[in-house]
């Protein structure tokens, strides 16, 4: 699979390429609002679990998925290291020691280097949000042609000319993962050096140059292909993809079901600050177990 | 190559997706860092505050008690907040009380109604439904003794007690440092009902100039008894005595008692006594010079006991003040704290007054029957049939950190039946009816070579004894 392939929405089940562009998108800034208002890490856990089922039920390939690993890997271990190592907040439970207090040099200038239990706690809710979130946008890029992204923001009245920069943006994305992949391999050609990890480092710092040369190049003949069509003209914009009730009520359904959680985070946190009403104890008691 | 890497890749993901459903196990509030469960019983988290050096005088203060309503614990923290949790530490309702301190806290008879006492510019006293954590009423204490920002005088709520008709009596005080060295006092008692009504001030219609630590109430013999407790003695003061009566329905004064100061001291300071007996007929206080006293409930002296005596060495005058003085079916209790350098309380002594930390229990007539010792400051006394729950807190003459912990003592015969260890001193605690449960909460402190120990944290301890 091609570096282009790898990031363009050509893959993924029916089911899920015949989703409305409106369906997608509100899920997924739904999905967004559910990430950062709970902070209770067994349903943070639920909600990433919801969306690596999703990949698999959308058929995401097996290249994918590897791709898809690499990066939630990075983003969910990163974050528990580091909150493990420089955790800040009391209490703290060191579970080892890498480097004693007592050490030396070493132990007098970092005051000791401990692996804090709270600290992964700490990193794994931060890392299962960035990873929940980064699964399903993957899974809404991969499945999703950028045509249906733009009627759906045409849909919402968005201007034509914002809703064309954004989905170019996500559109330009493969696009630049090739460019870089072709301007590498020219460089790699002209240097005669070998393939592997190493060739392609010592040729990053000159990529910039012939990259951004592209990228002008190709945004000239775009913006020309978008005015001789008439991209912009009033009746390019009347068609517009039917919304199947189905979806809008699955929409609606979402929307009720944030706006439950959220509502009920917001209470609980004003209690906190003194506006509490003791009837509603048993949604404050909801949170603090689940949110 | 490259597809075993990927496959490998996907193992890992999958290795570590069961490893955060194991991480992510506890349902408990993540944003309290979730109660931890252990052998002993359940540890809960009550936020951070600032961490206080352990040598100091003042120390982080907490507040807590059982109730037996919701068969569970109400907390009152330094942050302002107030929580009750159930046995399993689980936060059942959690209040923020605005900016002030919790110090004082009571649950009335009748289990329902938690009067809850703060240190603020306001010095609130707040009545808590505990079922549901509704205000239902609330009082400043800005209003009876005044309030001076700018000085930092604030006023304070500084015990609470409640009679068997859940009424209400609250010690109200504000001190401040006057340029030119003198010490004023303002303290006032109010009685509220229930329902939130104010019954009477005493007071009526000025402020006691010394300082009023403590009070007790007893519906045997209708009387209020607060006790005096500033350390210098003026004779212009007005309230010069060491305890005053007051009758509890109508908050009339009935009668006072002076008890002698003894040298070195200027004055005779009660701060953690008098309470009644159960039966009413006698009363216990511990000074802060060493005595223990009973009285009858007239406050007439029965008789007095030195339990610590002002040793002068190379000058200065060592001792460790006694503080705690109860009257119950197991004797008649009296306890001391620290030892202290009169001369300079925050100056180090080098050693320990034999009578420190300590538990003295007497016959009813008199007699002796034992002392017990703890390797650190009795911070709290509760009580249950016959064990006496004790919070042991700080040593700050030897540093022993394997003080700290709730101990428990059979009154019966002096002897140490349990004793549930943490890693900051213990400054709070309380009993659940049965004895079955204990609570205990514990503060983090910062000890002479710097380092942090424990954390601010509520221990709910299955007794087993």
């Amino acid at each position: 699979m091609s570096m282009r392939q790898l990031w363009e929405g050509a893959d993924g089940k029916d089911w899920l390429k015949k989703l409305n562009g409106r369906t997608k998108l509100l899920f997924i800034f739904f999905f967004a609002i559910l990430m950062i208002t709970v902070d209770n890490p067994r349903t943070l856990f639920y909600l990433f679990t919801l969306t690596l089922l999703l990949h698999v039920l959308a058929g995401t390939s097996i290249y994918k998925w590897k791709v898809l690993a690499v990066l939630l890997l990075l983003g969910l271990w990163g974050s528990m290291f580091s909150q493990a190592l420089f955790f800040a907040q009391t209490p703290r439970t060191p579970l080892f020691t890498i480097i004693a207090s007592d050490y030396g040099f070493l132990g007098s200038l970092t005051g000791g280097l401990y692996v804090y239990r709270e600290g992964i706690i700490y990193g794994a809710v931060q890392g299962l949000r960035a990873a929940g979130m980064l699964a399903l946008g993957l899974l809404v890029c991969w499945s999703s042609d950028p045509r249906q992204l733009l009627q759906a923001l045409l849909a919402w009245r968005l201007s034509p000319q914002l809703a064309f920069m954004l989905v170019t943006a996500i559109r330009f994305l493969p696009v630049l993962a090739a460019e870089t992949g072709e301007v590498i391999i020219a460089l790699q050609l002209r240097s005669d050096s070998k393939n592997g990890r190493t060739a392609i480092v010592r040729h990053l710092p000159y990529i910039i140059k012939p990259l951004l040369a592209r990228c002008l190049r190709r945004a000239q003949t775009l913006a020309l292909s978008v005015v001789s069509r008439g991209f912009f003209l009033a009746s390019a914009n009347k068609q517009k993809e039917e919304w199947l009730l189905r979806e809008q009520v699955c929409c609606w359904g979402l929307f009720l079901f944030t706006l439950i959680i959220v509502s009920s985070k917001i209470l609980y946190l004003l209690s906190e600050q003194g506006l509490y009403f003791g009837f509603l104890r048993k949604i404050y008691d909801w949170t603090i177990m689940f949110l | 190559m490259n597809k075993v890497k990927g496959y490998l890749a996907i193992s890992i993901l999958i290795l570590s997706w069961c490893a955060l459903y194991w991480l992510t196990g506890s349902r408990t509030p993540w944003n309290s860092f979730s109660s931890i469960r252990h052998e002993e019983g359940v540890t809960v988290y009550l936020g951070d505050i600032p961490t206080q050096n352990y040598d100091r005088m003042g120390f982080t203060k907490a507040v807590v008690r059982y109730t037996s309503a919701e068969n569970g614990w109400i907390v009152g923290t330094e942050r302002g907040e107030l929580f009750l949790f159930n046995h399993e530490g689980r936060q059942l309702w959690k209040r923020n009380l605005g900016i002030g301190k919790l110090i004082s806290l009571c649950i009335t008879n009748d289990g329902k109604l938690a009067v809850v006492g703060e240190q603020s510019p306001e010095g609130n006293l707040y009545g808590v439904n505990i079922h549901t954590g509704d205000i239902l009423w609330q009082y400043k204490s800005s209003d009876y003794v005044g309030s001076d920002v700018s000085q930092r005088s604030y006023p304070s709520v500084v015990h609470i007690v409640a009679d068997k008709d859940s009424n209400i009596y609250a010690n109200t005080y504000r001190f401040l440092m006057r340029k030119d060295g003198v010490r004023a006092y303002t303290g006032r008692m109010l009685a509220v009902s229930k329902e939130g009504k104010m019954l009477w001030q005493f007071p009526k219609n000025e402020a006691i100039d010394s300082w009023i630590n403590w009070c007790d109430v007893n519906d045997k013999n209708n009387r209020v008894v607060i006790s005096t407790s500033a350390y210098d003695f003026r004779t212009d003061m007005t309230y010069k005595d060491t305890m005053y009566f007051i009758d509890k329905n109508d908050g009339r004064f009935l009668n006072s008692t002076f008890v002698p100061s003894v040298p070195p001291f200027d004055n005779t300071v009660m701060r953690g006594s008098p309470n009644f007996s159960a039966d009413g007929e006698v009363l216990a206080a511990s000074c802060s010079d060493g005595r223990g006293f009973l009285f009858d409930k007239q406050g007439k002296i029965l008789w007095q006991r030195t339990i610590s005596q002002p040793t002068q060495i190379d000058g200065a005058w060592i001792n460790a003040s006694g503080r705690d003085g109860f009257a119950t079916p197991y004797g008649i209790i009296f306890t001391t704290i620290n030892t202290y350098n009169r001369e300079n309380w925050q100056l180090p002594t080098p050693m320990e007054h034999p009578g420190n930390n300590s538990i003295f229990v007497f016959n009813r007539d008199g007699t002796f029957r034992y002392q017990y010792r703890a390797d650190g400051t009795m911070e709290e006394l509760s009580f249950v049939d016959s064990l006496a729950v004790c919070a042991v807190g700080r040593n700050v003459r030897t540093h022993d950190y394997g003080a700290h912990g709730a101990l428990v003592i059979d009154l019966r015969n002096g002897q140490k039946r349990a004793f549930f260890h943490t890693e900051g001193p213990l400054q709070a605690i309380a009993v659940n009816r049965d004895g079955s449960q204990i609570a205990g909460i514990e503060a983090p402190a910062v000890t002479p070579q710097g380092k942090i120990i424990g954390a601010y944290r509520l221990h709910i301890w299955k007794n087993k004894f």
